[in-house]
Order: structure tokens, then C-alpha cells, then sequence
């Protein structure tokens, strides 16, 4: 036999591969299975394959050709068995995989579908936002126009009035007439001036560009030259930083603002001494004017930025202005501060993004 | 002296300031034919009808106008007024009188032939220069 299987080179060959497949049997064994078991959760049909199975040995020499031929067809089988085996599992894995995924998706999905309800809330929150804003300006635009047609013909009645009166008039009349005139300009500017607090709510969403500190400086001195010119002001100027992104428009306003205040809140008793500067401090860049004017007490610190609150009564203005200055600030990201003393000055900084 | 005009529209709801404008008028010794309406599409009948002589209509020389009114606003007067002065080969001035300084308004306002934007009330100084301009 020994004889016959060595000189048969496909046979021995067929031993060598008998015993590869044995080995290859043996090592998809219950031991794998329950390893992936153990891991995936699977639970596998476990058969041990080298159960019952009469493993091919070398010592073997009672066998013959056909027992080994049956032996073949059985590791054949076995093999075969194994592949399904393997596939099973594999399928199986796959299932628990595809499991995890529709479980994922269902999760996600959930997750998406509250988004995009939450989405359709926000899109609607913003649609109303949007609609009530419109109101709004509608009806501040028709309530101002409203209100001031009766006001201009009622002043121009008045005139009509004193045209007739001619001569005629008396002293008291025309102390009446007066105060009438008086009431008249006043109700006018605080109608102009909710307008242009509306105005600049709408001009909130302006563009931001570089602005040259510099230039916007140069236009408001321009501008309020006469005032200026009548104060005597020394105005001094240190720009450490130069420009900043900002809407120009609003800047402007802001500016404006500050200027017009420290020139009509100066001290009599000195000269107006005026610094602007610019610099860097941290994450902002900081706009900061600094004068010797009045001042405040500081309980008065609140007040200055509030609608229709005025320090001083002794020049004209009515409350809107640093209002508008905060507003214009704090809408932007940015903040304001202020820093006083009664009878020495004031010094604001206002804190931009850089 | 007083100086003549055959016709002038003033088209505004509001009857004081009509009033006023016509008390000015005469102040500034302008004297002739004021005609008011009170919304846009009556005075746009009315000169629709002169234009075509379809009526003793006599065509204005002037049309001062408000812009919030009833029925037709001031602009939607525009927007018609600027076709049939086309259709006809016309070229009536529009002032525009109005309470209304709101920067929409002005821009809304350049976009016709507008001869004018004043706001009320009329002063005698501005008055004074449209109508020695446009009569």
C-alpha cells in the first residue's frame, strides 16, 4: 500500500492536500465560532466538524485506496460544509451589520426629521419677524406722517393767524401765539426724531466695509465745523489704528454723535480740549474720545444712554443721540463705555471687532 | 402786480393744508384758477379729459401734488400722469407737497419727472420760486 501510494504522484499529492483541507477544517473550528460569537452576538449553528469524522492519519495502513477515497469525498464534504458554514456567518453578519445601519438610519432619521421641523418653526418665527417688522415700520411711517400733517397745518395756521392779527395784536396774544409756535417745533422734532431711530433700525443691515477712522473724522469736523469753530476746540488726533470694518453710514453717525456732545457739553470755564484716538486692546479695536467738558456724577451713567433722556437742559437736544450711538454699537457686537468725572470731562470708548 | 394763471391742480385729501396752499397762493399774488382734488384718479380724469378735449377742461400749468391719498396715491398718479403726458406730447410740471421727508419717498420720487419735492407746510420763500418758475 505504502508502496503503491508513493508511486502514485497524484496520490501523494492528494495527501498532501488531504491533510492542507484537515488543517484547514480544523482551523474553522467551534472555537472560531464561539469567538464571533461571543463578540458579534450572533449565534451560530455550532457543529464540530471534526466530530465523527474519521481524520485521515499517516500511521493509518489498513486503509485502502477506496476508504481513502471515501475519506477525500467526506473532507470534501466537510470543506464544503465549512464553506457554508463560514457563509452563514458571514451572511449572518452582514444581517446584524445592516441591522445596525437601518437602526442608525433610524436614529438619524428621527434626528433629521426633528430638524427639519425645527427648520420649518425657525423659517416660520422668521417669516412673522419679518412681517411684523414690516408693520411696524408701516406704521411708525404712516403714524409720523399722520401725526405731522394736522402739526405743519396747525402751523400754518398759526401764521395765517398772526398775518391777520397784524397790528392788531396784543401783547398777550402774541405771548400765546409763542408758546403755541413753541409746542408746535417741539412736537415736530420729536416726530423727526423717531424717524430717524427708525431710519437707522433699518439701516442696521448696512454693509460693512473698511472705513478710515481718519476720513470719517474729517467729514464730521466738516460738517459741525461752525460749531467747533465757536467752541475754540483743540482737537488732537492719535490713530494707532487706522480703519476698521464697519458700516460707514453707521460710523458716521456714531462719531457725529460724540463730537456734537463733547462740543455742546464743554465747560465754560475752559477751553475745549478734544483727543480722539485709536488702538488696539485685545480682541477689539477701540475708538475713544476723551474731552474736559462738564462731566457727570456717576448715577448719571445709565441715564445718558436711555430714548429722550437728556444731563443738562441748558442747550438744545433731545435724548437721542447717545441712544442711537449704543444702539448702533451694541448692534454691531461691540460695546461702550464711559468713564467721568463732574467738571473734568468725560471719556468714551467704544469697543469694535477688529 | 398780480400775476395771472389759467389753471393750477392741487391734488390733496387734507382740506387745511389745501386751504393754506391757496391762502398762500393769493398772498404771494399769484391769482387764477384752483382747481383741487382730493385723490389721484380724479385729477387724472380731469386732465385725461382736457387732453383729449373731451370737455371745457382747461389744461393745468401746473399740478402740485400730495402723496398719501385715498383711492390713488400720488405715485400711482405718476405712473399714469407720466404715460398720458407721453401718449399726448405734454409736459405739466409736478410739485410734490407732502409731509413726507422719508428718504423712500424722495427716492420714489426721482424716479418720475418731478419738477418738485417741498415739504408742508409751505413757506412763502418756496413757494414763491415754483410759482415763478413753472407759471
Amino acid at each position: 500500500m505504502e508502496h503503491f501510494l508513493r508511486t502514485t504522484p497524484s496520490y501523494e499529492q492528494l495527501i498532501e492536500e488531504l491533510g492542507t483541507i484537515k488543517k484547514k477544517i480544523l482551523t474553522f473550528d467551534t472555537f472560531s465560532a464561539s469567538k464571533i460569537e461571543e463578540n458579534t452576538g450572533i449565534e451560530i449553528e455550532k457543529k464540530s466538524l471534526s466530530e465523527g469524522f474519521p481524520f485521515y492519519s499517516e500511521s493509518d495502513n489498513k486503509n485502502t485506496r477506496k476508504e481513502d477515497l471515501d475519506i477525500l469525498y467526506k473532507v470534501e464534504l466537510a470543506e464544503a460544509n465549512a464553506k457554508l458554514n463560514k457563509e452563514i456567518i458571514e451572511k449572518k453578519l452582514l444581517k446584524q451589520e445592516l441591522e445596525n445601519i437601518k437602526k442608525e438610519l433610524s436614529i438619524s432619521n428621527q434626528k433629521n426629521h426633528k430638524l427639519t421641523a425645527r427648520t420649518e418653526k425657525l423659517v416660520a418665527i422668521n417669516k412673522a419677524l419679518k412681517s411684523s417688522n414690516a408693520d411696524l415700520e408701516n406704521f411708525i411711517y404712516s403714524s409720523s406722517h399722520d401725526l405731522r400733517s394736522p402739526i405743519s397745518n396747525l402751523e400754518g395756521l398759526v401764521q395765517i393767524l398772526t398775518h391777520e392779527l397784524g397790528d392788531r395784536i396784543q401783547d398777550s396774544q402774541r405771548s400765546l401765539i409763542s408758546m403755541i409756535e413753541t409746542s408746535i417745533s417741539r412736537f415736530k422734532q420729536t416726530i423727526l426724531d423717531l424717524t430717524e431711530i427708525t431710519k437707522f433700525q433699518k439701516d442696521e443691515q448696512e454693509v460693512q466695509e473698511p472705513v478710515l477712522f481718519e476720513e470719517i473724522i474729517e467729514d464730521v469736523k466738516s460738517n459741525i465745523n461752525n460749531k467747533i469753530q465757536e467752541s475754540g476746540a483743540e482737537i488732537e488726533t492719535d490713530l494707532k489704528v487706522t480703519q476698521v470694518n464697519f458700516s460707514r453710514k453707521n460710523l458716521r453717525s456714531v462719531i457725529f454723535n460724540l463730537l456734537i456732545n463733547a462740543v455742546k457739553y464743554r465747560s465754560p470755564k475752559r477751553p475745549l480740549k478734544l483727543q480722539l484716538s485709536s488702538y488696539k486692546k485685545g480682541k477689539n479695536i477701540v475708538f475713544e474720545v476723551k474731552d474736559n467738558g462738564l462731566g457727570f456724577l456717576p448715577e448719571q451713567k445709565e441715564k445718558l444712554f436711555e430714548m429722550f433722556k437728556r444731563l443738562h437742559t441748558h442747550v438744545e437736544g433731545t435724548g437721542v443721540g447717545l441712544y442711537i450711538v449704543k444702539k448702533i454699537i451694541e448692534n454691531s457686537g461691540g460695546n461702550i463705555k464711559v468713564e467721568s468725572h463732574l467738571d473734568e470731562g468725560s471719556t468714551f470708548k467704544i469697543f469694535l471687532k477688529a | 402786480m398780480t400775476k395771472k394763471f389759467n389753471k393750477v391742480l392741487l391734488v390733496d385729501d387734507d382740506d387745511i393744508s389745501n386751504y393754506l396752499t391757496e391762502v398762500l397762493i393769493q398772498k404771494l399774488d399769484f391769482s387764477g384758477d384752483i382747481e383741487v382734488y382730493k385723490n389721484g384718479e380724479e385729477a387724472l380724469n380731469y386732465i385725461r379729459e382736457c387732453f383729449h378735449n373731451q370737455s371745457e377742461n382747461v389744461c393745468p400749468e401746473l399740478v402740485i401734488l400730495d402723496i398719501n391719498m385715498p383711492v390713488m396715491d400720488g405715485f400711482e398718479f405718476l405712473e399714469e400722469f407720466e404715460k398720458l403726458q407721453k401718449n399726448n406730447n405734454r409736459d405739466i410740471p409736478v410739485v410734490m407737497l407732502t409731509t413726507s421727508n422719508y428718504n423712500n419717498d424722495i427716492q420714489k420720487a426721482k424716479k418720475y419727472k418731478v419738477a418738485g419735492f417741498v415739504n408742508k407746510p409751505l413757506t412763502e420763500e418756496k413757494f414763491l420760486e415754483i410759482l415763478n418758475h413753472h407759471l
